[in-house]
């Protein structure tokens, strides 16, 4: 059982999306997404069909992001448990494209407008990835 | 033991035997051709084979001339371009940008050749001009060219199979003659940008294959929205709407010179269909508007991807054409506006969708205002990324509104 967010818990996401063709179907994809729960954060990179690389950085690091999504503890933790207890795809209401368009300041967050546009260009991928968090057990940090 | 000789045919003056003269005559070969053919080391036999096999003397001829061309020393193996060329294949396969190796990947400010020469390619004397009128690198380039090219190949979708159109099932009246009505102007947005960039693309020349490629993707997959979105609004019952006023389309469909093209469409039109493309994947109605719309939505982001990132080239080359941006985004900020003021069903419509029935479409016009003033929010901030800064202040008035 991997601990959200931690690094294990991406390294894990990581591996079952490097483990088949899942990304390679979607095509390439390079870019660098930012992750913040509350005061953590993390960076994960995506490059060609691979997820190249997770760390965790620090708030100011998340500038060097191409785009980061933010939200609280709670609202991460309400739609992984969706992604889980759907067997791998949010309900409508909780794609990333769906909660970035309802909150008022967005869920994907970048100074640079082209930067982020990575969250449109590459948006199934993203949601294939957290996706992939169905296949694995978590465990939250802050229950909800 | 009697020694054996090989019997030859008999031979007449010039080298020509009686067989071929007679087989020649009936066949109305002239006798000239059959001396040229022998004189170029071309054997009886095949010239007795070719006639039989029906090869008419001025095909003959021509061969013959071609013939003579290889004989001059296979010039061709031996002209001046770069040789020992060799790509690396990355994590991506062999790329467009990793065969841009030694001269191949010069790409001079100006391309000097009216022709249909490929980049790196031995120049023909007399070959034919092919009347482009883009020469200029400033005018069309962006460094991301090959990248979104096959980007746009590797992330490329079939709507007629990538869409789970099963899942659509009825919808009331009020939502589905809604959504028939704004996929009737998206499909008329698609399609101006079809018949503009099927105009521009020849204008280019040869010298900058990039943009030719990038600009047949995008051509593509204008294509496949309009296809896509007519698919939508037929698969459930009430089919299109009433036809836009088209004011926004004018400006695409008018522009006098590339760069007002670019403008209009990839950084101005494009960022306010985005957004609209996400609006309409997060208040789908079912999981084909999801995938439908966040497919879209890709090939759009990546199309602005080109109209940001050329916007910036142009200006650092050109920066003395920043007014002349300036006038062109103004221009199609007018148009869209009144095309806004004009278009009563779409902007109906929106309301019905984003408040979620008729019923709510009071509240629906509001959530209409809040996503009109957080698109253009959006826009000003991507004209930014290009090096627009400062654009809020100059904004078409009406469009100004929305801030």
């Amino acid at each position: 059982m991997a601990k959200f967010p931690s690094v294990e818990w991406f390294e894990a996401i990581k591996d079952l999306v490097n483990g088949d063709d899942r990304l390679r179907k979607l095509g390439t994809c390079d870019a660098i997404m930012g992750v913040k729960v509350e005061d953590k954060a993390f960076e994960i990179t995506f490059e060609a069909f691979d997820c190249a690389g997770v760390r965790e950085i620090s708030e100011a690091d998340l500038g060097n992001t191409d785009f980061y999504l933010e939200a609280s503890a709670e609202a991460w933790q309400e739609m992984l448990e969706n992604i889980s207890q759907s067997g791998g795809k949010p309900d409508r209401q909780l794609t990333l494209n769906t909660i970035d368009f309802l909150a008022p300041e967005g869920f994907a967050k970048s100074d640079d407008q082209s930067r982020k546009d990575s969250f449109y260009r590459y948006g199934q991928t993203f949601q294939m990835f957290f996706n992939a968090s169905a296949e694995i057990k978590t465990e939250f940090a802050v229950p909800a | 033991m009697a020694q054996k000789t090989e019997k030859k045919p008999a031979a007449t003056g010039n080298g020509v035997s009686d067989d071929l003269r007679r087989k020649a005559e009936s066949k109305n070969w002239p006798i000239a051709i059959i001396e040229k053919a022998l004189e170029g080391g071309v054997k009886e036999e095949s010239l007795h084979q070719a006639m039989d096999a029906g090869m008419t003397p001025m095909q003959a001829r021509q061969m013959l001339t071609e013939d003579r061309k290889i004989e001059l020393g296979l010039a061709w193996t031996k002209v001046d371009t770069e040789r020992g060329i060799r790509a690396e294949v990355g994590k991506k396969g062999l790329t467009i940008d990793a065969i841009n190796v030694g001269s191949y990947a010069d790409v001079p400010d100006i391309w000097p050749d009216q022709t249909m020469r490929p980049r790196g390619a031995y120049t023909k004397p007399g070959a034919v001009s092919m009347g482009y009128t883009i020469y200029s690198k400033a005018e069309v380039w962006s460094d991301n060219l090959g990248e979104l090219y096959e980007e746009a190949i590797q992330r490329r979708w079939a709507p007629a199979t990538d869409i789970p159109w099963e899942s659509i099932a009825p919808l009331p009246e009020d939502r589905e003659r809604a959504i028939g009505q704004i996929l009737t102007a998206l499909c008329e947005y698609n399609y101006a940008v079809i018949l503009s960039l099927g105009k521009w693309v020849r204008e280019v020349s040869y010298g900058f294959h990039e943009v030719k490629l990038y600009l047949s993707t995008v051509l593509f997959d204008a294509g496949r929205h309009y296809e896509a979105f007519r698919k939508r609004a037929l698969a459930n019952g009430r089919g299109l709407g009433v036809q836009a006023p088209g004011h926004r389309l004018m400006p695409i469909r008018e522009a006098m010179c590339y760069a007002e093209m670019a403008t209009v469409v990839f950084l101005m039109n494009d960022s306010f269909v985005l957004s609209l493309y996400q609006a309409l994947a997060a208040l789908a109605q079912n999981d084909a508007e999801v995938e439908l719309f966040t497919l879209a939505a890709q090939d759009k982001a990546r199309h602005l991807a080109y109209g940001v990132d050329h916007t910036r080239f142009l200006l650092k080359h050109q920066p003395e054409r920043r007014d002349e941006i300036r006038r062109y985004l103004n221009k199609a900020e007018e148009y869209l506006t009144a095309d806004r003021a004009a278009d009563t069903p779409l902007r109906e419509a929106l309301a019905i969708h984003f408040g979620g029935g008729l019923k709510q479409i009071g509240d629906g016009f509001s959530k209409l205002n809040d996503f009109r003033h957080r698109q253009l929010q959006t826009y000003l901030s991507r004209l930014e990324s290009a090096g627009i800064e400062g654009h809020e202040n100059v904004l078409w008035p009406e469009l100004a509104k929305d801030l």
